[in-house]
């Protein structure tokens, strides 16, 4: 315990937590996009996926465990950017530099695309895990209709919109995440950093339409 | 040539500074970015103002005092230089530009364009070194090195400790430098001993001068006139977690 608390109050320490929860995150977003894909598959297929998952007895568990990341990466990774604005002190350059010198757009924003993701995130639960509550019958048993509540909420323009964009974020913070969570965990190496950048880019592509796909779908066809 | 320069004074870290717009003409094509501030002194020196202050030593680009922000970029728009090594055929007849000073919290401002890097010499004292009794040079040879390694230790011994990395990072992260000054000497079989000290004591250091945390964007390695790569981060990462655990548990 006196480890782990004195590896939180190092700099590198704390960035390693944030690549460790970053990684894990990577591992949930895409267990819940293959998830989402059943929607494509039709009601059943979907609500029976969403019934047996909340029937796992180990659920609660995972849960917490995916609570406990969400929570460790936000808090983290904003104190190390606070403590990164205040090293860079309160001047800042006249001009940006440009040509092979200029900082790949990816780079920019990371702060503040990080808090659209944590809005996005209470958002998300609100109005999915804790929406309304509609009930089907399947296989003779009353379930949560999860299916109904995602095809009436994608069929507004202001759903698939406003997922299109954040996705978009998303993509971004995978994108330039992925690698940094190796290089952080002191797990990149010069013989094969080009090889988790291009697993970055196939990473974050995969993620990005694998989500699209299904709210694009019941926003054109249902 | 003529430019239109926008240089930073500052009297002090005390009181704030400001641009001061200069015209300058006739200036050759051959002259270096420092030989241009050389004469732009001169001719403020004849009109009795205060010259500006700038850093310069070796004007070779192996001492890495010359530390200019130029435009944007650390030593200026052209890579693997430095300040010194930067000639004004490299810009266009006429264009603005501006001159700051490498900007950190860490790097307080002496004058003008002068800074106080004194912090990177705090962090080589933690631990950028091998401690040996030193008399006559030991007969070469003694200890093998094999190639590979001191190819290793040489690619981070380049680094002259300008400061570029810091000033381009947005976190002004000192990451690149302490790394390539760890594996300097961790790489050869004379820095064995020390290894593990020597990563957690000058990664203490650089976290006590307030420098910030790296988000891998590689501004450093880009800018830096030594091309030092930005592997050699994540491999400090490495060798400062494996220090950590070993030395706690
Ligand atoms: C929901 C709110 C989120 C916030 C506020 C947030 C914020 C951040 C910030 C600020 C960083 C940069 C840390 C730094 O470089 O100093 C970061 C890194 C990262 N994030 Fe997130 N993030 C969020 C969600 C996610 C999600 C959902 C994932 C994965 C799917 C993720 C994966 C990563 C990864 C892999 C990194 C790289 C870690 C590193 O630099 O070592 N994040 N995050
Ligand atoms: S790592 Fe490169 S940019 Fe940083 S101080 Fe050394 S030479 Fe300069
Ligand atoms: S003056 Fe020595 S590196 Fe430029």
């Amino acid at each position: 315990m006196n480890l782990f608390i004195s590896f939180l109050q190092k700099t590198i320490g704390q960035k390693i937590v944030v690549g460790l929860t970053g990684l894990g995150l990577c591992l949930f977003v895409l267990i819940h996009m293959l998830g989402n894909l059943l929607i494509l598959s039709g009601p059943e297929a979907y609500n029976n996926y969403a019934y047996k998952l909340h029937d796992f007895p180990g659920l609660l568990l995972l849960e917490f465990g995916l609570f406990i990341f969400f929570i460790g990466h936000i808090l983290l990774s904003i104190l190390l950017q606070l403590k990164n604005k205040k090293a860079k002190g309160s001047i800042s350059y006249q001009k940006e530099a440009q040509g092979i010198k200029k900082t790949n757009f990816i780079h920019k924003f990371i702060l503040s695309q990080g808090i659209l993701l944590l809005i996005f995130l209470v958002l998300h639960l609100w109005s999915f895990k804790f929406g309304t509550y509609y009930e089907t019958e399947l296989n003779g048993k009353k379930v949560r209709d999860i299916y109904l509540l995602v095809v009436e909420n994608f069929q507004k323009p202001l759903y698939t919109f406003g997922y299109s964009f954040i996705l978009l974020i998303l993509f971004n913070h995978l994108l330039r995440g992925f690698p940094a969570s190796f290089k952080t965990l002191g797990l990149s190496h010069p013989l094969y950093v080009s090889w988790i950048e291009k697993l970055a880019w196939f990473f974050s592509l995969i993620v990005t339409f694998g989500f699209l796909a299904p709210i694009w779908y019941i926003y054109i066809y249902l | 040539m003529n430019f239109n320069l926008k240089i930073w004074r500052q009297k002090s870290n005390k009181v704030p500074g400001s641009f001061q717009s200069l015209f300058v003409k006739d200036i050759s094509e051959d002259m270096s970015f420092l030989e241009m501030l050389d004469k732009i002194n001169e001719d403020l020196i004849l009109k009795k103002e205060e010259p500006i202050a700038f850093d310069h030593d070796c004007r070779e680009g192996i001492c890495g005092t010359c530390s200019l922000m130029i435009n944007g970029s650390a030593h200026g728009p052209q890579k693997a230089i430095t300040s010194c090594q930067l000639y004004m055929r490299e810009f266009q007849n006429g264009s603005e530009i501006y001159v700051e000073p490498f900007r950190a919290k860490a790097f307080p401002i002496i004058r003008d364009l002068i800074i106080d890097r004194s912090a990177f010499d705090r962090i080589q004292q933690a631990g950028g070194f091998i401690s040996v009794n030193t008399g006559s040079a030991p007969p070469a040879n003694t200890i093998p090195v094999p190639k590979e390694k001191a190819n290793q230790a040489f690619s981070s011994a380049l680094c002259i400790g300008c400061g570029a990395c810091v000033a381009s990072c947005k976190n002004s992260s000192a990451s690149l430098f302490t790394a390539a000054r760890i594996f300097h000497f961790s790489k050869l079989p004379q820095g064995q001993a020390e290894k593990t000290n020597r990563v957690l004591n000058m990664v203490k250091q650089m976290e006590k001068e307030g420098f910030g945390a790296c988000s891998h964007t590689g501004a450093c390695s880009v800018s830096c006139p030594k091309e030092i790569s930005l592997e050699t981060i994540s491999e400090m990462h490495r060798e400062w977690r494996k220090a950590f655990l070993n030395k706690t548990t």
